[in-house]
């Protein structure tokens, strides 16, 4: 058998391959595809900077310190306390937003989360604050 | 028979390299979209924001996790909360300038929060942030 084999390639003739089998290269890289599928998160993060202001709590009642700070206390169901008042999101961007053109320094906004406000309420009161263009935020330590 | 035969001789003759090609591309897509990530110990549900910070993240930080029930790990080793100050000075002792995440739960207190971030700037952490879930 070899040797007819040996004489055919002597001769020049060709002889023909079985073709490769990709069965098994499919196999792994399904396998693979599935694996990335499954244990990979699609998830984009962002990175927020907390600054916590050295505001005491005596001149939270006072809730303005001056013209440039606002003390602003959350309160349940996305509502806002300054000086004692309370204002939904339309209503505090109304009354801050005149302010942000008053003085020569920018508007810093002091949140004070008090003890009954999630991480969630926080962050979605400084979406809003940040939305009208405030950026000096700082939380009450 | 004869019809037998020609079915067998079709389905060997079948063209995979088209299949191959979009397995393949699938693959790539998934490894370049995805992230592998390690799992956290507390499983924490992430506060969702649209644009409040930033995307850019520093390598190599030092993970402080924080649960809805306030139970604290860091870099995956649980951690009694007397315990985060000196924790947090010894993974920064080698690398002053490391920065410090935070992974709290969205329904976490924010009080128990803000007291995790001074611990952690009382230990010398040049920056801590907080990570949140972008929503699109």
């Amino acid at each position: 058998m070899r040797k007819d084999r040996t004489m055919e390639f002597a001769r020049g003739i060709r002889v023909r391959r079985r073709g490769l089998s990709l069965t098994s290269l499919i196999d792994v890289v399904f396998l693979l595809v599935i694996f990335f599928m499954l244990a990979s998160k699609y998830i984009t993060y962002e990175f927020v900077q907390l600054k916590l202001s050295t505001v005491q709590s005596q001149d939270i009642e006072k809730s303005r310190l001056s013209n440039q700070v606002v003390i602003i206390t959350l309160a349940a169901d996305q509502k806002f306390i300054i000086e004692g008042r309370y204002y939904t999101e339309e209503t505090l961007i109304a009354k801050l937003k005149p302010m942000m053109h008053e003085g020569r320094t920018p508007l810093s906004i002091v949140l004070d989360p008090g003890k009954t406000i999630t991480v969630q309420e926080v962050m979605t009161s400084m979406q809003q604050l940040k939305k009208i263009g405030i950026k000096n935020i700082s939380l009450v330590e | 028979m004869i019809e037998i035969h020609r079915k067998k001789k079709h389905i060997n003759d079948l063209n995979l390299i088209p299949l191959i090609n979009v397995v393949f591309v699938l693959l790539i897509f998934f490894m370049v979209v995805g992230r592998l990530e390690r799992t956290d110990l507390l499983g924490v549900e992430l506060p969702r924001t649209h644009h409040v910070g930033s995307r850019n993240a520093q390598s190599d930080p030092v993970m402080v996790y924080v649960n809805k029930t306030g139970r604290i790990a860091v870099n995956n080793d649980f951690v009694a909360k007397d315990d985060l100050l000196v924790i947090v000075k010894t993974a920064l002792l080698e690398q002053p300038m490391r920065s410090v995440r935070v992974k709290a739960d969205a329904k976490l207190l924010a009080s128990e929060l803000i007291w995790v971030i001074a611990t952690i700037q009382e230990s010398g952490a040049q920056s801590v942030s907080i990570m949140t879930r972008r929503e699109l």
